[in-house]
């Protein structure tokens, strides 16, 4: 026998198999049975449930068959795009944001006790020393923002940005934490804020993905591509990983030997067969797919140039500060806005490497982490500069943050001193800053006690932050949801208020 | 704990003991009626008890119940039909108990019925006090989620109080603060009592918003307890509470029109929200305020066909915004629909698209566009005609066209620009300080900003 007699041997083997797995004696009791049931209970939950409420917000607007056609938002928004810019391991407020003189002061000293009455440090044991903030810091632009010499180029753009000085946090380990303010859940299942944007707004360029992910810094953020899943959503909306070093996506060129046409007849004969597929199950995923094999298709043509920083001027590569050829986040920020350029709706980039734990050199703020610093500091300023120039900023809203904050108390890992200045995890107040998409330039909202530790007014959670992100698309965080499990669901489940401070 | 206070909880326990006597003498009136009935035999003993603990408990609920009226905060025509009811039912239950079994049995069972109607309706109305007299109805009402402000032709024209505060205190305060409640001695439901206040004084103070106590406690953080509305009920929106803000800041007129206030661009935006009775509107951005008529279908149609993105700028709104993206070529018999839909069609990206100046013709027939890319096309200062005739716009990318500082002069009788991006144009920075003087309230981005490359960003700290 050859080859090619045993494959087709195998493939038919396997068509038979299928048509007896779906004729099973369950599966005849279940259709004959279900089958009258669902007849008389069909029409009668027909004229009740999400069908009978007649408002303008979208309950379920998915269209299996054309899923990523773009759709307008519920209410007029201010903004097309995000690029939202994570930094996994989470950025300390001490040393970037939130000046604190009289933790200077306190420097070196034992932490005193009413700090600690009460609390769980996911590190500190016992009684950790104060650390004073490691960096100088000044007033920045004409809004006089807090900015520290960590970010010197950074500090120039002040006055586009607004600062959340006081986002808080109920969950103190990183992957928790993450899915939390990616998802809305600190546990799995949620989808994430970019699936979520591209179930209610599809995307414009019908060419490539509406929801693209970007990984830097050697490693995937904690919580793993969870944060970027679609959960209970169509998996169609689940964020596509690309990469800005080599191919694009992975396996996005054409094998040796194949050539444009035999790829769309393979996708051709794959879609009959899923079609067929449907026709058996009536399964909705089943059109996603179908739809995520004619995107690809698509994809090979339009992504490779989309996706290739290389065509860019060298003043831009200059300006990012891209290392070609490697991975790297600055090539990510460069990539991100060249998608949001032609038409991405959500750019979603992780930085890993942020965790200043002071365990090693590698991690202390100042040693290691002076490394993540200036790696983001430029690309990020040059990410609001060139968008400001193209004219995106006014309809791309840029976020940054992690998912926590840092102490303001050195770690003491277990008990005993660490090696190097690091801070353990902190939940009760950190800075997340946005800028564009009809946000407030130079301003800042919130403001901690004197040391940094709780906050004392604007205070804001993940919840406002989805609910502000979610109003600058056009939507009402509260009507915007999705039926499962028998209840509508939010990316705010129950909490979330709009910032309406920092939208100008 | 003082007297009054103890004498003040028997009143407040009122609301929790009525459900003893409608409890037991239902029962007991169900029991007298059914007496005959095999399957309520066994029970009838126990109908005499069921009469005597409704009697008690109705007089123990008709005095706590004239105590608590005792107190202010309740409007005497309603409690006075409750408090009438309430009395006579526990009047009949004494009478039925005494004449227990020196009555025929069905003379008896006529006076049950009557007490159960008396019971109903003393019961109906003493909710109607507690949760709101439409608290019943509401159930088959659309959700009261909605604009709390039915939306309002011709606002400028339209009285501010009569048209929007007055439905608006009706919708969320009326129900506490009005003829059948009064919660702390504050009725909103005519101007006399707005002005007049409650038990702890003015509750607005004409041009001193500061110093009203109906704006603070709206804007109170929700959590507070001096929060008004409760957190339970529908809070007013941002929107809302701003009018009322404005509206008591420019003096709280109960006369004056929309038009007769001095708005700022903030207030027109959530007047527009008003006007057209969204619940609310991302503050108000590159939008008309004016509403305008449905758009032609079948144009729109053919400029999906065409592979054009149509989009209404949101569900709640007959505006348009289109874009090529999917559509780079643009040729003229596409470009051609655009003029059907002038009316509607307000933002238009036509980046990276084959334009060209002699496609403008189209361009310019849409007067309302508000947002126009041009960025990447072939457009040169010819174009520029046409742009003049964009009475409207707002927004216009042309970075990486061919246009020079002459050709934008061109557009400095356009009141309405606000923001032009010309990076990447024959446009040079040196012109900016010249341009910046003609057009003093547009922000002209030349862009070609540095970013320098400082030592550190290409060094790591070694360890």
């Amino acid at each position: 026998m050859t080859r090619d007699e045993l494959n087709a041997k195998r493939l038919a083997r396997e068509a038979e198999e299928t048509r007896i797995r779906m004729h099973t004696r369950r599966h005849f009791l279940r259709e004959s049975a279900m089958g009258l049931g669902a007849l008389g209970i069909g029409s009668l939950l027909g004229s009740c449930g999400t069908g009978g409420n007649s408002n303008n917000y979208m309950t379920s607007t998915f269209d299996p068959v054309h899923p990523l056609l773009p759709k307008s938002p519920p209410l007029p928004g201010r903004a097309k795009s995000v690029i939202y810019l994570h930094m996994a391991g989470a950025p300390s407020q001490l040393e970037l944001f939130d000046y604190k003189p009289e933790l200077m002061k306190m420097d070196g000293q034992d932490c005193p006790k009413s700090l600690l009455e009460g609390k769980n440090f996911a590190f500190i044991r016992g009684v950790p020393k104060m650390l004073g903030g490691q960096a100088k810091f000044a007033q920045r632009g004409q809004s006089g923002a807090w900015i520290s010499d960590n970010l010197p180029h950074l500090c120039t753009v002040a006055d586009e940005i607004s600062f959340l000085k006081c986002v808080t946090t109920d969950q103190f380990n990183h992957a928790p934490a993450q899915l939390l303010v990616h998802t809305g859940s600190a546990r799995l299942g949620r989808p994430s804020m970019g699936s979520w944007v591209t179930y209610g707004l599809g995307t414009e360029n019908q060419n490539l993905p509406g929801f693209v992910v970007l990984t830097s810094g050697g490693n995937f953020p904690d919580a793993g591509k969870s944060v970027w899943g679609s959960g209970f959503l169509p998996s169609v909306y689940q964020g596509v990983q690309c990469r800005s070093e080599g191919d694009p996506v992975l396996f996005i060129k054409d094998p040796q030997g194949m050539s444009r046409d035999l790829r769309r007849a393979s996708i051709d004969a794959i879609n009959e067969s899923n079609r067929q597929e449907y026709q058996s199950y009536q399964d909705p995923e089943i059109l996603s797919r179908i739809s995520q094999y004619e995107m690809a298709f698509r994809m090979q043509i339009e992504a490779p140039g989309v996706m290739d920083i290389m065509d860019e001027p060298d003043y831009i590569h200059q300006m990012y500060g891209t290392k070609p050829g490697k991975s790297c986040f600055a090539n990510n920020v460069l990539l991100a806005r060249k998608l949001v350029e032609k038409g991405v709706r959500f750019v979603q980039l992780f930085d890993w490497g942020w965790d200043a734990h002071g365990d090693g050199a590698y991690n202390a703020l100042n040693i290691g982490i002076l490394n993540k610093y200036r790696s983001v500091d430029k690309p990020i300023t040059a990410l609001l500069l060139d968008l400001k120039q193209r004219g995106l900023l006014e309809e791309t809203l840029v976020v940054w943050g992690g998912e926590f904050g840092r102490t303001p108390m050195m770690e003491n890992r277990n008990g005993a001193q660490n090696p190097y200045k690091g801070r353990d995890h902190h939940t009760a107040a950190f800075t997340i800053w946005m800028a564009g998409g009809g946000i407030k330039k130079g301003y800042t909202h919130g403001e901690t006690d004197e040391i940094g530790y709780y906050p004392i007014s604007g205070k804001v959670d993940a919840f406002d932050i989805q609910a502000t992100i979610l109003n600058q698309l056009g939507f009402n965080h509260e009507e915007f949801t999705f039926p499962f499990q028998g209840r509508p669901f939010r990316l705010t489940d129950v909490g979330g208020k709009v910032i309406h401070d920092i939208i100008a | 704990m003082t007297l009054i206070s103890i004498f003040d909880l028997t009143g407040r326990l009122h609301p929790a003991l009525v459900h003893f006597p409608i409890g037991f003498l239902l029962l007991a009136c169900f029991l007298q009626l059914f007496s005959g009935r095999t399957y309520v035999k066994s029970l009838a003993p126990a109908t005499m008890l069921l009469f005597a603990l409704g009697m008690i408990s109705a007089i123990v609920s008709v005095i706590t119940g004239l105590i608590l009226s005792g107190g202010d905060d309740y409007e005497s025509d309603a409690v006075n039909t409750h408090k009438w009811t309430g009395i006579s039912v526990a009047v009949i239950s004494v009478l039925m108990l005494i004449v227990y079994k020196k009555m025929a049995a069905r003379l008896f069972s006529l006076f049950s019925l009557l007490l159960i109607v008396l019971v109903v309706i003393a019961g109906h109305l003493g909710a109607e006090l507690t949760h709101g007299d439409d608290f019943l109805s509401s159930a088959f009402k659309e959700s009261n989620k909605g604009p709390a402000i039915p939306p309002i032709k011709n606002i400028q024209q339209a009285p501010v109080y009569a048209s929007a505060v007055e439905p608006l205190l009706k919708a969320r305060c009326y129900s506490c603060h009005g003829p059948n409640k009064m919660k702390g001695k504050l009725r909103l439901d005519n101007p006399d009592f707005i002005l007049k206040g409650g038990e702890d004084g003015k509750v607005v103070l004409p041009g001193k918003v500061d110093e009203s106590n109906l704006v603070d406690r709206l804007k109170l953080p929700l959590e507070d307890d001096d929060h008004m509305p409760p957190r339970s009920k529908t809070q007013l929106t941002p929107n809302e509470i701003s009018l009322i803000h404005w509206w008591i800041a420019n003096g709280a007129d109960f006369k004056k029109t929309f038009g007769q206030f001095p708005q700022d661009p903030k207030m027109k935006g959530v007047l527009a929200a008003i006007e057209s009775g969204t619940v609310e509107v991302a503050k108000a951005g590159d939008i008309p305020l004016e509403p305008v008529g449905k758009p032609d279908e079948a144009s729109i149609k053919k400029l999906k066909e065409g592979g054009v993105t149509v989009l209404q700028i949101a569900k709640t709104s007959n505006y348009l915004s289109l874009s090529f993206v999917n559509q780079p070529s643009a040729p003229d018999s596409i470009l051609r629909i655009l003029p059907r839909l002038q009316q509607q069609i307000i933002w238009l990206d036509l980046s990276d698209a084959k334009m060209d100046d002699a496609k403008m013709k189209y361009i310019s027939q849409l007067p309302h566009l508000v947002k126009l890319n041009l960025n990447n096309t072939k457009i040169s200062d010819t174009s520029f005609g046409e742009l003049s005739k964009l009475k409207q716009l707002k927004y216009l990318n042309l970075v990486g066209t061919g246009i020079s500082s002459n050709g934008l002069k061109s557009l400095k009788d356009l009141k309405t620009l606000k923001s032009v991006y010309v990076y990447h144009t024959a446009i040079d920075r040196k012109e900016y300080p010249a341009l910046k003087t003609l057009f003093k309230e547009v922000i002209i981005d030349t862009g070609g900003y540095f970013v320098p490359t400082l030592i550190t960003d290409t060094t790591e700290v070694k360890y």
